[in-house]
């Protein structure tokens, strides 16, 4: 029974070790992050295409179909509630994907797009937290979100049978009961202070 | 050289899982109640009340009053200043307190949001950094700095304990290859689209 504890284990870590690297990438480059109003903004790219916007459609519709046409193929469909208007009263669709900020401002013979690119450790941070929650047309956000899933119930399962293994095979180990106090007690104490 | 390594890499990787137990656990969990939020109540409970302040206070003023006067802690955050009414939040995570403040009469209204368990889970997983204002949350962020190192520490000392080990050594190269092709490969096809 504890060999093959040990086993499922190792072989859940194995699966799940492409996610928990990132996880414990991004554990660290949000700590040493500075608040976000305080990070430096990628620089932004900007163009126009030429796009005659039909007359027939309404805001949400219009925006769909200038995102599948225009917009990053790993952005989702935008919400009305999340459509915006500038103050020229034009229709812009602010597309936010796992790549960073794509904004499309529809004018009546063009569009004008504006592409915020995240840096690979923002991207990382957005991949994390991009889950099943978050339907997607695109085979490979698809694939991924499969894969981030696997990797938490991976991760439940790694921490548990790690439990399991040092209270059948190594309890008696000093160090690792100091550890093992000196944590619960240090994450209680913070929950306590915290709540 | 062998013998000597692989008992002192399986100490530090039984001591590093150890101390963060509670800590994966809670990521783990939380990240669960992220994917499936019909799983858990996360939703906080909120109070509503109203106290008096000095009149006139600006907005880090009248926080840092709270603060002192009614033991109110959390950092100062979304400041809006609108038709002679103040507002913001003292932002914690495990209670958001937001807070109206007249100035020309220091009359304050607040509406304390309070986390369950579950939701403390999750306000847990969000909450990080060394830039706060409430000591504790720094703390707190200095720790999940150490658990993150932890967990790059626990998966480089694995893949060597796990590499020595001859029976499971066929099997987890499957295990590892199908975890770089499915995980390295679509984290590479996403960044490039």
């Amino acid at each position: 029974m504890r060999t093959l504890i040990q086993q499922v284990h190792i072989y859940l870590s194995l699966l799940s070790f492409s996610s928990l690297c990132v996880f414990g990438v991004i554990g660290v480059y949000a700590t040493m992050a500075p608040k976000w109003e305080d990070r430096p903004q990628p620089p932004a790219k900007r163009w126009e295409v030429p796009f005659a916007a039909p007359k027939d459609l309404d805001d949400e519709a219009l925006a769909e179909s200038v995102r599948r046409q225009f917009g990053p193929p790993l952005s989702s469909p935008v919400a009305q509630r999340f459509l915006r208007h500038t103050p020229a009263g034009r229709l812009q669709i602010d597309l936010f994907h796992v790549n960073g900020l794509t904004r499309i401002i529809v004018h009546e013979d063009h569009l004008q797009l504006e592409e915020s690119r995240a840096g690979a450790l923002e991207y990382l941070n957005r991949i994390h937290a991009t889950t099943i929650r978050n339907p997607s047309s695109d085979w490979r956000l698809r694939a991924w979100v499969w894969y981030n899933e696997l990797a938490v119930w991976s991760l439940l399962g790694m921490a548990l049978t790690g439990i399991l293994l040092w209270l059948t095979l190594r309890l008696t180990h000093k160090g690792a009961f100091v550890a093992s106090i000196l944590g619960a007690a240090v994450f209680l104490l913070i929950y306590w202070r915290l709540q | 050289m062998k013998r000597k390594l692989y008992p002192v890499l399986r100490d530090v990787h039984l001591t590093a899982g150890l101390f963060s137990m509670l800590f994966v656990l809670m990521y783990g969990w939380s990240s669960l109640q992220f994917s499936h939020p019909a799983w858990a109540d996360t939703q906080p409970v909120t109070v509503e009340w109203q106290t008096q302040l000095a009149p006139g206070l600006a907005p880090r003023d009248a926080a840092q009053a709270l603060r002192m006067d009614l033991g109110l802690q959390g950092d100062l955050a979304q400041i809006r200043q609108q038709n002679g009414l103040t507002q913001f939040r003292l932002v914690k995570p495990g209670v958001v307190q937001e807070v109206r403040y007249e100035p020309a009469t220091g009359a304050t209204r607040l509406k304390t949001n309070r986390w369950g368990w579950a939701g403390m889970m999750n306000r847990l997983h969000t909450a990080a950094g060394l830039w706060h204002e409430d000591g504790w949350v720094n703390l707190y962020g200095w720790l999940v700095g150490l658990v993150s190192f932890g967990l790059l520490l626990l998966g480089s000392t694995g893949l060597y304990l796990w590499f020595v080990r001859k029976r499971e050594r066929k099997l987890g190269i499957v295990m590892l290859a199908i975890s770089l092709l499915w995980g390295l490969g679509t984290m590479v096809a996403m960044r490039v689209a």
